[in-house]
């Protein structure tokens, strides 16, 4: 593997590790239920994000690894960080020309900018603990009740487990493709920009063939060792189960994240 | 004169993450112009690390890499360096993109900004080196072509480029015997010929030890030995590297004179093993 990617799994045997799946799952959708709501001003947003960094802690990731991803996402803080500032009206701060800044501008921009951040942590924690296995086995368990209305919950889980897995497979090709055709003389960064996209053609075009083939005999490979669409999956050796350590986490969980959108959101 | 240049090179893949790596440990060597030089390792011994320093598609986290007396951690000399060192990757096949093999061997010689009428004629001779006849196969589809057809199509691409340095990462892996025979005789063609350097990596040395006039040998990112082949295969025979296939009749030598037997290790091919061993029975038959 050539690069890191943002949110990667990285083994380790922390208590946030051992965590059943699902129970992160469902924690990441607070995060997610909790960095979206309205009433969540900024105090409450930095409370969540104080506890995300603590768990952070206990997940043994380091949390400045987890922040140097934050970088790849500053064109995004960037454009949203100004167009809140920029197009935000109310009680003016400064003025220049037509462009007014205002108090409720700075605010609102700050507080997407903290949401942004606290979903970014939530959802990298998930991906960065929790093994592509793993969570595919917690969404099919999670998604199970859904099988009455007749949706194919084990396809849709295999579906998301194998995209998962490829993922870093399709990333490294792109990268030895990219490289192949930079030594034929292809160039990706400079140049005007209808020769750039035509460049990257040279690239798409190898790795979308590459990518059909593969799915073809992975298909096959399959088949041969009689996976079937049927509802039964066989494929894992261990079922999940919860533990106490579920049970306090979602507690915590529900005392940090959520209340605290229900009670101190709208006074603070 | 040398025409790449390493010094104490070290290349560390995802530095400051979880999955640190030290592919490239302060790897010194340098190639002259015009020799083959085969490159030789297991698998994840950073062959393939090296192989991209050379025409600056990576750079070096520390030392230096030159080519042609160049620093290639120089932006400008970097970008401008394929057209300089042409680099083979492993299953070169998997990037064809184009709908024909002329418009395929033509991208890199466009890019190169030759006229039309060159480029047509570079075409058809890079497609003659690796052994195809252009009058047959310049207009299909590279698609329609078997595996080790498209690899010589593959290969074709970047030798009608006239590269000064070819590199190659294992450029017969895979193919048939017949395959591996024109890969191989285009390389010779291509050193004999058009005094092109060539480096070539493998974790095989039965393909390397008929070709190469040195060789390097990697092992977990370190260089262990660089030199003249029969240095080189000595020290791997005496290091006990058997994941690397040393060629049978070498490893008989090797074993012969370690158990005393009076024979010339200093051998590549299996005739020069024969006449040792029949040498040898002489000796005791008398």
């Amino acid at each position: 593997m050539k690069a890191m990617i943002t949110g990667q799994y990285v083994m380790g045997d922390s208590v946030i590790h051992r965590l059943d799946p699902r129970t992160k799952l469902l924690a990441c959708l607070a995060i997610i239920i909790a960095a979206s709501l309205p009433q969540n001003t900024m105090p409450v947003l930095l409370l969540n994000i104080l506890f995300i960094i603590i768990i952070i802690q206990l997940s043994k990731l380091g949390i400045f690894n987890m922040l140097r991803g934050l970088k790849s996402l500053r064109v995004l803080f960037l454009l949203t960080f100004i167009c809140q500032v920029f197009f935000t009206s109310g009680e003016p701060l400064g003025q220049w020309g037509k462009v007014l800044i205002s108090r409720e501008g700075i605010e609102l921009a700050v507080t997407t900018f903290l949401r942004l951040v606290l979903l970014y942590l939530g959802a990298s924690l998930l991906t960065m603990t929790t093994s592509s296995l793993k969570l595919s086995a917690g969404l099919e368990s999670l998604l199970s009740p859904l099988s009455y209305l007749r949706f194919p919950v084990a396809q849709f889980a295999m579906i998301i487990n194998i995209s998962l897995r490829f993922i870093p497979t399709i990333l490294e090709e792109l990268e030895i493709i990219t490289r192949a055709q930079r030594s034929r003389g292809a160039r990706f960064d400079s140049g005007p920009l209808a020769q750039r996209l035509k460049n990257t053609l040279v690239v798409l075009i190898p790795l979308l063939a590459a990518s059909i083939q593969r799915a073809n005999d992975l298909a096959l490979a399959m088949e041969s060792r009689c996976y079937s669409a049927t509802n039964t999956n066989y494929s894992r050796v261990a079922n999940l189960r919860l533990s106490w350590k579920d049970a306090a986490a979602m507690a915590l969980l529900v005392l940090f994240l959520l209340l605290p959108a229900l009670f101190l959101g709208t006074k603070l | 004169m040398p025409i790449i240049e390493t010094r104490d090179l070290t290349h560390i893949y995802l530095p400051g993450t979880p999955y640190q790596r030290r592919a490239l440990d302060e790897v010194s060597l340098t190639i002259e112009e015009g020799e083959f030089v085969g490159i030789i390792g297991a698998n994840g011994s950073g062959k393939s690390t090296l192989m991209q320093h050379f025409n600056g598609l990576l750079i070096p986290s520390s030392g230096k890499v030159l080519v042609d007396g160049k620093d290639t951690s120089v932006k400008g000399y970097r970008n401008e360096l394929w057209k300089q060192v042409g680099l083979v990757f492993q299953f070169p096949e998997q990037q064809i993109f184009a709908s024909t093999v002329y418009d395929e061997v033509a991208y890199g010689l466009k890019k190169l900004g030759l006229a039309r009428p060159i480029v047509k004629q570079r075409v058809e001779e890079g497609l003659s080196m690796v052994g195809l006849d252009s009058r047959d196969i310049l207009s299909l589809s590279p698609l329609c072509l078997n595996g080790g057809t498209r690899r010589q199509v593959a290969l074709a691409c970047i030798l009608a480029m006239h590269p000064a340095v070819l590199v190659l990462d294992e450029p017969t892996a895979g193919l048939d015997p017949a395959g591996c025979d024109y890969i191989i005789q285009a390389l010779q063609d291509m050193q004999r010929n058009h005094k092109t350097t060539v480096i070539m990596v493998s974790h095989n040395v039965n393909d390397l030890i008929l070709l190469a006039d040195k060789m390097a040998f990697l092992d977990q990112g370190k260089l262990m030995v660089f030199g003249s082949k029969t240095e080189v295969l000595r020290q791997m025979a005496h290091r006990d590297v058997d994941h690397l296939l040393l060629p049978d009749h070498l490893k008989l030598m090797y074993r012969l004179a370690a158990a005393g037997c009076p024979v010339n290790t200093d051998i590549i091919t299996l005739e020069q093993a024969t006449a040792e061993v029949s040498i040898l029975i002489g000796e005791s038959a008398r």
